[in-house]
């Protein structure tokens, strides 16, 4: 069922048997050899992670702080959560926009003008995250301030826009601003990906609809949407799995705490990625082993998001992945 | 802003000749007189600021163009005037930042990119002096992310051919579920498996070849998938042809069912190298960084792009800001480059398109 | 020279360029001054602190030594010494003396002993951006409020005291580093022997800060105080100068407010650093409580091997360290790091020509 091309073999010749099962076995071997790489990955990881979290003087999954080579108390608590925190407020932030563009370069650009503008944003998928995170400290940062400053007075009244010092005035260095950072460089994976799949949906059912009279808009929520729904469901899962991974970009505009705060726009958070970015330089033998525990957890979670959107997507047999990302 | 952009072709005749329709000019008149109520209310009330004028006003010339295409043309029409436009003020919220990130890049790395700078090492640049450049770092990334392909090309494109002509049952299922959990593997995690594998345990030190390997594990599930996809678009006439002439399989799959892949194959290929080519965290650990002109990539430590960005930025003084600038636009240069090849190349894939 | 010829190739195929790449980039006269050369190649890696040092010095030893390549690569202290424990360097850069467990790595490597040789010294300026202040006075005490967060305003009447004229009531926008870093722990250590109990954050690289924003790399520091009215942040001296920011006079618990330059660096060193190491091992301590120059200074390390298993290497990490705590010293005024107080200076040379 998982490969609906697959041809058994016609009438074997003898001598090509051979050959056959040769080829096959190479196949095979690489097949193999992929796993034993990603299962390499994971037995070093936990290999190094154990006895580190053995030597922990806090506890790992519940301890926020991060004191690896001094006291000995560190863990996982406030990585985590702002990783998870950053990561879904850049899906809320990236999902609606990527849709819009992925619809609009599918259903509403015109012809001439949909390619470019499609390559476009493919290309922007692959702009080096180093050059982002340089963009953001020189020039965004600052840009954002004001914006911060709005939101905080508008809507400081939703605890998760509060700010009690009036420090997102001033500052941006936020979960906020890592969020936005993130949900730009995530725009164009779900986008491209948003974008081949819609723009596989069946044509006799979009025409179908139209012929009933269906505006537009309701043309693409029957005929387009609901086939396209798992798919688009993996397009996110995959910018969610960039998102949680980040490294280099959110180390440079995020503000390195350790506490678990709902209050995105004050200046603080952390994330596994840009923790250990920070501080893999300057850290003692168990400090290193320390950070290589965190990034067991980042690799249990992005398992984990894998695993849901495989799910999603193969639920009812829709296999409409792209070659895009 | 695009409230007339829809176009008319798609509607049904009927609805065209007989409903009423918002003219452009009232439209437009409607947006005018939502920001117009907008600079109204940031005068006399605390409101101020340019972005958040930029985003009030936004709003309420969705507004206003909603609710006149309500009261014109109906409920449904009025939606699907709010759909268009969100989806156009999508795209434009989506190119601002992007087109941002490349115009900064544009005005600070062309003060410094210059034949020298793309020509020369850093060997013999002291932190104050100006000149130099990256062509080490150049030599480092097209050696690191060939080897990378090497490596990952063959190996993905074997896992492909198994998962789709060869793999039935429980373990191509299995195989294929591996290939996109390691889709998510953070390229750090990646840096450090190599780091602790390669560069320590089998005493190889910091390399090149190190810096693939790692760059390598990063490419091969993008590879994988997108090889699978393509291998599956090649029709099933083509197989059953080549085998009823008697040409056994795997001489069927190297001779007729990759040579027809092959373009959408090399673009998948070629989204696959600009992805990893800017990848910094993994080379910090493995490639280590290195001033001079080091082109053997199997020993010692070597530079790449986006170390020299990185190791750039990091320094007090303009001179090295601007080498940072200039490389971070070569890198940028180089994406285009492999971009346009790829798109020219599926522009010829015949299969790759419907 | 296949491979040399392949890679222009490449290099040409990339850009365009119509020649091929070259290693020398700045045309360096040599220099008259005799220096003892050496041949080969090796690496160092670590303290970003001394990274420009090194990039200067082994810029200047190539320039008169042809044949010496000498590659260093700011990664980081900890980084560092975990190299030079693996073997993947030849030598590191930190700031910071190894610990019992990291020197017995080290020495095992090494074949013989791993030694510690401070090559330079760099003080850590309070640098600001507040518009209308050109010229400020600072204690221990004040900054350890400012970086807590317990004085909010420039005119607090605590800033107030130690200054004359106005001072605006600008907010402190106070910025830290969010990397682990050993500048953090000079600050800190500083704050920890100076305030008089003020400072409750304790000593180390990375901090438990309770306010304050903060920045990755002395780099992010300063572009965030740059693009802040009113903002404070401590920093190696050389990112004020570049930047062309104003640094603070700072006062410890027993001394005058007094500027940071070279020779205040050195004096406070002189007086308190002290070599706690045995023979030619030169790890020493720092007493931040020390009276005489300015107090927020450290000196950075070298840590090679006292003999090492490739002879050619020795030679040239012995005439590369001898040339960098000797003449190399001279290169410290311009790039903002302080040269080696004299005592521990000789000390230096002489464990340099010890190796082997």
């Amino acid at each position: 069922m998982s490969s609906a091309l697959t041809t058994r073999d016609p009438v074997s010749v003898g001598r090509s048997r051979r050959g056959d099962a040769i080829f096959r076995g190479v196949t095979l071997a690489a097949g193999f050899f992929t796993l034993a790489i990603l299962a390499g990955i994971a037995i070093f990881l936990i290999v190094r992670a154990v006895p580190a979290i053995a030597q922990d003087k806090g506890s790992f999954f519940s301890t926020k702080t991060w004191d690896p080579d001094g006291s000995k108390v560190f863990g996982i608590a406030a990585l985590g959560f702002g990783t998870v925190l950053s990561s879904l407020l850049a899906l809320v932030i990236a999902v609606p926009i990527s849709l819009g563009v992925a619809l609009f370069i599918v259903e509403y650009a015109p012809r001439r003008l949909a390619r470019p503008l499609g390559y476009t944003v493919d290309m922007l998928a692959a702009v080096p995250s180093v050059v982002y995170g340089l963009w953001a400290v020189y020039f965004l940062l600052k840009k954002m301030i004001p914006l911060q400053r709005f939101l905080a007075e508008q809507l400081g009244w939703i605890p998760l826009f509060a700010d009690p010092d009036g420090k997102a005035s001033r500052y941006s260095q936020s979960i906020f601003a890592a969020s936005v950072i993130l949900a730009i460089m995530i725009i164009p994976i779900i986008a491209a990906v948003s974008r081949d799949i819609l723009s596989q949906a069946d044509p006799s059912q979009r025409e179908a609809a139209l012929a009933l009279g269906a505006t537009k808009w309701e043309m693409i929520r029957t005929a387009v949407l609901p086939p396209s729904r798992p798919g688009i469901t993996g397009a996110i899962m995959l910018g969610l799995g960039r998102a949680l991974g980040e490294t280099i970009a959110v180390a440079l505009v995020i503000g390195a705490t350790f506490d678990v705060s709902w209050r995105i726009l004050v200046p603080g958070g952390n994330t596994i990625a840009a923790n250990i970015a920070n501080r893999f330089g300057e850290s003692g033998s168990l400090g290193r082993s320390a950070l290589i525990a965190s990034g067991l957890v980042l690799f249990a979670i992005t398992l984990v998001v894998n695993l849901a959107a495989r799910a999603i997507i193969y639920r009812g047999g829709a296999v409409e992945r792209s070659a895009a990302v | 802003m695009t409230a007339t952009a829809t176009s008319t072709a798609a509607r049904p005749v009927a609805a065209q000749l007989h409903a009423r329709r918002l003219s452009r000019p009232a439209a437009l008149a409607g947006g005018v007189a939502a920001i117009a109520v907008t600079a109204g209310l940031f005068a006399i009330t605390p409101l101020a600021g340019r972005a958040e004028f930029i985003l009030v006003a936004g709003l309420a010339v969705l507004t206003a163009i909603t609710g006149l295409s309500w009261r014109v043309e109906g409920r449904r029409r009025a939606v699907d005037r709010l759909v268009t436009t969100a989806a156009a003020t999508a795209l434009l919220l989506a190119l601002l930042p992007l087109g941002g990130v490349l115009a900064y890049t544009l005005s600070r790395g062309l003060k410094r990119l210059s034949p020298g700078f793309l020509t020369h090492s850093m060997a013999g640049i002291g932190p104050l002096d100006g000149g130099g450049g990256a062509y080490h770092a150049m030599i480092g990334t097209l050696e690191q992310v060939g080897l990378a392909t090497l490596i990952a090309v063959p190996l993905g494109l074997l896992v492909a051919i198994y998962v789709t002509e060869y793999g039935q049952g429980r373990l191509a299922t299995t195989l294929r579920f591996f290939v996109d959990v390691m889709t998510g593997v953070p390229s750090i995690v990646a840096g450090l498996f190599v780091f602790a594998f390669w560069v320590l345990a089998l005493h190889r030190g910091f390399s090149g070849i190190a810096a693939a390997l790692s760059l390598a594990i990063l490419m091969l599930p993008v590879i994988v998938r997108t090889s699978e996809e393509m291998i599956r678009l090649v029709p099933n006439t083509l197989r059953e042809a080549s085998y009823a002439l008697g040409v056994p399989k795997w001489r069927t799959i190297i001779s007729i069912i990759l040579p027809t892949a092959l373009t959408g194959i090399t673009t998948g290929v070629l989204l696959a190298i600009a992805r990893v080519t800017g990848e910094t965290a993994p080379l910090l650990l493995t490639a280590s960084g290195n001033i001079f002109i080091h082109t053997n990539p199997f020993s010692g430590p070597q530079s790449a792009l986006p170390l020299f960005v990185f190791q750039q930025t990091q320094s007090a003084f303009d001179v090295a800001i601007d080498r940072a600038w200039a490389g971070a636009l070569t890198l940028i240069l180089f994406v285009v480059v492999l971009y346009v090849a790829a798109r020219l190349l599926t522009r010829r894939n015949t299969l790759a398109r419907r | 020279m296949t491979r040399a010829v392949l890679a222009c190739l490449a290099g040409l195929s990339l850009a365009a360029v119509a020649a091929c790449g070259s290693d020398n980039g700045a045309k360096k006269t040599t220099a008259t001054k005799k220096v003892d050369c050496a041949k080969g190649e090796i690496a160092g890696a670590g303290s970003t602190f001394q990274q420009n040092m090194q990039q200067q010095w082994l810029t200047d030893y190539a320039a008169k030594c042809a044949g010496a390549k000498i590659n260093y690569q700011g990664t980081g202290s900890g980084a560092g010494i975990e190299q030079f424990g693996s073997g993947t360097i030849d030598f590191a850069g930190s700031d910071v003396t190894m610990k019992p467990d990291e020197q017995s790595k080290a020495d095992a490597t090494c074949g013989s002993k791993a030694v510690h040789v401070p090559v330079t010294a760099g003080g850590v300026a309070i640098m600001y951006n507040v518009k209308g202040l050109t010229s400020l006075n600072l204690s221990a005490k004040v900054l350890a409020d400012i970086f807590q967060g317990t004085i909010k305003k420039w005119d607090d009447p605590a800033i107030a005291a130690d200054n004359s004229g106005s001072l605006p009531s600008t907010p402190i926008a106070a910025y830290h580093r969010s990397d682990g870093s050993g500048t953090t722990k000079v600050f800190s250590g500083f704050e920890d022997a100076n305030s008089g109990g003020a400072w409750k954050l304790g000593v180390d690289k990375q901090l438990n800060w309770p306010g304050g924003q903060a920045a990755k790399g002395s780099d992010g520091v300063t572009a965030g105080v740059k693009q802040t009215d009113g903002a404070i942040t401590y920093v190696e001296v050389s990112f004020a100068k570049a930047n062309s920011l104003p640094t603070a006079k700072v006062k410890g618990a027993g001394s005058d407010f007094l500027d940071l330059t070279g020779e205040t660096v050195s004096k406070f060193l002189a007086a308190s650093f002290k070599i706690t190491g045995a023979g030619n091992d030169l790890g020493g301590k720092l007493d931040f409580a020390g009276t005489v120059g300015y107090p927020i200074s450290t000196v950075s390390y070298v840590i090679v091997c006292e003999k090492y298993k490739d002879a050619a290497k020795g030679k040239l990490v012995k005439a590369y360290l001898s040339y960098a705590v000797g003449d190399g010293q001279s290169a410290a005024d311009k790039l903002g790091y302080a040269r080696l107080p004299s005592a521990i200076g000789d000390r230096a040379k002489t464990a340099a020509k010890a190796l082997a």
